[in-house]
């Protein structure tokens, strides 16, 4: 323990060289920026910084692409939630209260309870990449398919209770989600699936596309039917950071300890990452949090929850990453690139041989993390401005947005189709009061959920008792099966309570 | 409403002016730049080579050279994009024996002569590798187990009707028969076999490399007709009498009718990447065969031995 | 009777529509190998999913329900609804039915007026039928806007914007080789 400190401690002194201060600040600022264009991911962006590398120093290097990697979770918070453009997939719990609190008014706090989440969660990432490393890495090894599988059934089952009132409602939403990641060719076999000889069905349907399209398009054709009058936005000049006070994070503590446990383990899990993650998070704060009620009306606790996740989830990728050379998402897959551009292999034994960088790449996470805060905070106050600007101007570059993003992910004409169809779909959905989010979470989650199954059940001969008898994968099992039977409880008992009001009293709380 | 007026008949205006003014001219290919189509994510094999060449033809033709990702359907997604642009050489995309996998299987979207090859950049062996600390020593050992216990060895590939599945399909027919588990996610593949989870990994070494030279993995047996320098004492599949070699390569294709000055001005330049010092270093890196690169003619008889191989194999399993 | 015949509808048109795709699925069932799952299997499973939802929703419908469903609140997503009910908001719906039309039409011409054209006009009527009339701000925003995009995407970051046919190519070229992008 001595030692990691007195390891780190020289890593901070390392940090200290112009070289690496310098690339720190780049990576923050393109990350920002690369996360706030909707058109543009977080493994785009480091593909992109990439090549920018090749005459760094390998520290340099992974200082920046890390930096990207962090600031990336955190830029598209600020879309989301004034938008309502979800900048990557791991963004969209934020949209269910982030941005219904910024509707409400209150965007500067919205964007300050953010700001706090990323900061907690990126503190924790750090301390848990360093504590971790060599002992939790081993852990990433026992994960198979099955194991895969049971996380994402937890993801898919956390959120159906996002229906509100209706849990039918919610799955009939997520079945349609999940039966539209099957259309286009399948994973496994390679066969067209739904496609009815339609050519632009044959691409597949892809997630971007509804996600934006049914989230971000369908609030613009719903705001324009409205005339773009919203009187609750002009509130005068008051546009300032409102960071949370100290009481009311106080309040909190159980749903940002839950929320960092969550990111940790989804982290280390190779092929969960930060939009599991963060998913997880929002359906747990949904079962077991204190105002579980409130939830989706705009509280703090549903943006704090999914952003302390999926910012934790960054250091949980980076220490399989380190010590067993295995890449648990598209960004870490580029950082791995990195290393091995300037011939360093990860590995067990990169912290004997290469401590020194380590430690230093470990400092800079801890930097990073203050000076993407730092970032953030100054620029809440212009990105609120913007939210002054005439609606329907803003609202025609929004949709303009929310078509290049979506063009910009496979340059594909077929995709604007999509989005204008999944724009009217979102319109439609919002206006008749039917769930969007059980949806979008199932066109997300339903291609690795069906191919996780898949190879399991291939490799294991069929035996679906797999997904039951192995550790792992049994506890999240049983915590899938806890999560659906609850809310099915309640419902059943309110629906029964409905039919029968007058043979029993309502009862108080829970 | 008069500005929008107003903005129709400037932008017409312009686009009048400029038709007179250049369109007359012979142009001078390339005269702007021509993009470079993945069919495949950022940060994979294809998307480094891609990237790799656009900076090092970038000056040889004084154009960018930029990358564009389309990813989906084994690359076809990909290849319906270059096939609705124009045949003009402004667009070009990297093709790999996955996707010229799909032309052996049913219903192809498209026909080899729908595309006009321009070169073959790399060919690289496949391996089976098993994990560092695996009970199976080397091949023989693993045909045994494989022979004594039909359908038990479980080998890791992408997935059915991909080259890998082909040559584990060809192995069936000789009397091998493993379990082939499919895993689309590279970082899935190759922790199920350094955890133990399968018994075999099928794949190219240098998308392996560091956990080769990190001692977690090891080389069983080479699918080609010879061994590697670097891999001395792996058997090829060929001295073992397998008679299946279906290297992975990817190569730069174009829309067929694409004027044939242009094809050869792209298949001279990226013969002169391909010489250049950086990319054999990444050849290397790759375990690719140093004298990979084949110019257009070559290529395109290359690409349709390729399918013919395939076919056979195919045919093979029934 | 009619307005719960009204409810039970959405349910039951859902219930054949899964009902054909269930069936439907058997064109590509044939690809699977001896003794393992289909590519069937998973979509049949959730078809099978949303069936039963949907029966249950359709007998809960028919034999309990007084109409009070469509109320129920619908949290995470919609807007909350006291905002609804206190403040009735006018609606537009032709301005809709324009807005969804210049998005069509905006994706339909995209290949032939190329990127920058297509863009500044789609900016432009967007913000007119959104209410927005002072000429100069809008003619200024979309075409100022439009270039920032084609800067942007085309020069920062390559994405393989429409060039367009005809004259509008002409145009599109002459642009980039303006920004300096070659």
């Amino acid at each position: 323990m001595q030692e990691t400190i007195h390891q780190l401690a020289l890593g901070f002194t390392h940090l200290l060289t112009l070289s690496h201060a310098a690339s720190l600040v780049v990576g923050l600022v393109v990350g920002m920026l690369v996360a706030v264009l909707p058109g543009l991911t977080l493994v785009m962006g480091v593909v992109l910084a990439l090549p920018f590398t090749y005459g760094m120093d390998v520290t340099s290097s992974i200082i920046l692409l890390t930096a990207m990697y962090l600031s990336g979770t955190y830029g598209g918070a600020f879309t989301s939630i004034l938008f309502r453009i979800p900048g990557e997939p791991l963004d969209v719990p934020l949209l269910w209260d982030g941005y219904p609190m910024a509707r409400k008014g209150q965007p500067a706090q919205a964007l300050g309870w953010v700001l706090l989440a990323v900061f907690w969660g990126g503190l924790i990432t750090c301390v848990s990449a360093v504590v971790l490393a060599v002992p939790f890495a081993k852990f990433a090894l026992r994960f198979d398919s099955p194991e895969y599988f049971a996380v994402v059934l937890l993801g898919l089952s956390g959120v159906v209770a996002l229906g509100g009132g209706s849990l039918a409602k919610a799955l009939i939403s997520l079945c349609i989600g999940l039966m539209l990641a099957t259309v286009g060719v399948d994973d496994t076999y390679g066969v067209d699936r739904f496609t009815f000889g339609v050519p632009i069905l044959k691409d597949g349907i892809e997630y971007l596309t509804v996600m934006v399209g049914a989230y971000g398009l369908g609030e613009v054709l719903t705001r324009m039917e409205q005339g773009f009058v919203s009187p609750t936005m002009d509130s005068g000049g008051r546009v300032e950071t409102r960071l949370p006070r100290w009481r009311d994070v106080w309040e909190l503590r159980p749903t940002i300890g839950r929320s960092s446990l969550i990111g940790i383990i989804c982290g280390i899990v190779p092929g969960a990452g930060a939009t599991v993650g963060s998913f997880v998070a929002y359906g747990i704060e949904n079962q077991y949090g204190k105002r579980r009620a409130q939830l989706g009306s705009g509280i703090p606790e549903g943006i704090v929850a999914p952003q302390v996740a999926s910012t934790a989830t960054v250091g949980g990728h980076m220490v399989p990453l380190l010590a067993l050379g295995i890449p648990g998402s598209g960004a870490t897959a580029v950082i791995l690139g990195a290393f091995l551009l300037h011939g360093v292999q990860p590995g067990p034994q990169i912290f004997q041989t290469e401590a020194a960088m380590v430690y230093t790449i470990f400092a800079s996470m801890f930097a990073a993390v203050f000076g993407m805060c730092l970032l953030g905070y100054f620029a809440i106050k212009p990105l609120i401005r913007v939210l002054q600007l005439p609606e329907a101007v803003t609202s025609a570059f929004v949709a303009l947005f929310c078509f290049v993003g979506a063009y910009s992910a496979r340059n594909s004409l077929t995709d604007l189709w999509m989005i204008v169809i999944f724009g009217v779909v979102g319109y439609l959905f919002e206006r008749f009061r039917f769930p969007i989010a059980p949806m979008v979470l199932g066109i997300i989650l339903g291609p690795i959920a069906e191919t996780s199954f898949m190879t399991s059940m291939i490799a294991y001969q069929n035996d679906w008792t797999v997904f039951f008898t192995r550790p792992i994968a049994g506890t999240f099992m049983a915590f899938t099966i806890l999560a659906l039977a609850y809310p099915m409880y309640r419902q059943l008992r309110s629906a029964w309570r409905a039919t029968r009001p007058a043979t029993r009293r309502l009862q108080p709380g829970k | 409403m008069t500005s929008i007026k107003g903005a129709v008949a400037l932008a017409g205006a312009l686009a009048a002016a400029f038709c007179a003014s250049i369109a007359p001219a012979q142009e001078k290919y390339p005269s702007r730049p021509v993009q470079i189509i993945v069919p495949w994510g950022p940060g994979g094999g294809a998307d480094q080579l891609a990237r790799l060449t656009a900076k090092l033809a970038e000056p040889m033709l004084g154009t960018s050279f930029p990358v564009v990702n389309t990813p989906g359907a084994t690359g076809a997604t990909g290849m319906e994009k270059l096939l609705t642009d124009q045949a003009d050489g402004y667009s070009m995309a990297i093709y790999i024996a996955d996707t010229n996998a799909l032309l052996a299987g049913p219903k192809p979207r498209w026909k080899l002569s729908d595309i006009q090859p321009v070169a073959v950049m790399m060919q690289v062996p496949s391996f089976l590798f098993v994990a560092q600390n695996s009970p199976i020593k080397d091949w023989a050992q693993f045909e045994k187990e494989a022979k004594a216990k039909p359908k038990t060895l479980k080998v890791a590939t992408l997935g059915y009707g991909s080259v890998d599945d082909m040559t584990m399909q060809y192995l069936a027919s000789k009397g091998i028969q493993i379990v082939e588990v499919p895993y689309a996610k590279p970082s899935e593949r190759y922790v199920s076999v350094i955890g133990g989870h399968v018994d075999a990994l099928y794949e190219q070494a240098g998308d392996v490399r560091q956990f080769i030279n990190n001692k977690q993995i090891r080389p069983i047996i080479i699918f080609g007709k010879e061994r590697l320098p670097a891999f001395k004492d792996v058997p090829c599949s060929y001295e073992l009498g397998y008679k299946i070699a279906l290297p992975q390569f990817r190569s730069y294709v174009v829309k067929a009718g694409t004027p044939k000055d242009r094809v050869k001005l792209l298949s001279d330049t990226l013969q002169k990447v391909s010489a250049n010092p950086e990319f054999q270093k990444f050849l290397e890196e790759n375990y690719s065969a140093k004298d990979s690169f084949l110019p257009a003619d070559k290529a395109e008889t290359y690409l349709a031995a390729q399918v013919d191989d395939m076919k056979e194999a195919m045919v093979k399993k029934q | 009777m009619p307005s719960r015949l009204k409810g039970v509808l959405p349910y039951a048109a859902l219930f054949v529509g899964a009902a054909y795709l269930f069936y439907d699925a058997a064109t590509f069932a044939a690809a699977a190998r001896p003794g393992q799952l289909g590519p069937d299997f998973w979509p049949r499973a959730v078809l099978v999913l949303l069936m039963i939802v949907c029966g249950c929703e359709i007998l809960r419908k028919l034999l309990f329900d007084r109409g009070v469903d469509a109320v129920v609140a619908d949290a995470p997503h919609a807007t909350p609804h006291d905002e609804e009910a206190s403040a009735p908001e006018p609606r537009f719906p032709l301005r809709l039915g324009v807005g969804i039309a210049l998005s069509i039409a905006y994706v339909l011409t995209l290949d032939v007026l190329g990127f920058f054209v297509a863009t500044a006009l789609y900016l432009a009527l967007f913000m007119v039928t959104g209410r927005y009339y002072r000429s100069r701000v809008v003619l200024l925003s979309s075409v100022l806007g439009s270039l920032a995009f084609v800067f942007v995407f085309m020069k920062v970051v390559y994405v393989s914007l429409p060039l367009g046919v005809g004259p509008f190519k002409v145009l599109s070229v002459w642009l980039l080789a303006l920004l300096g992008i070659r």
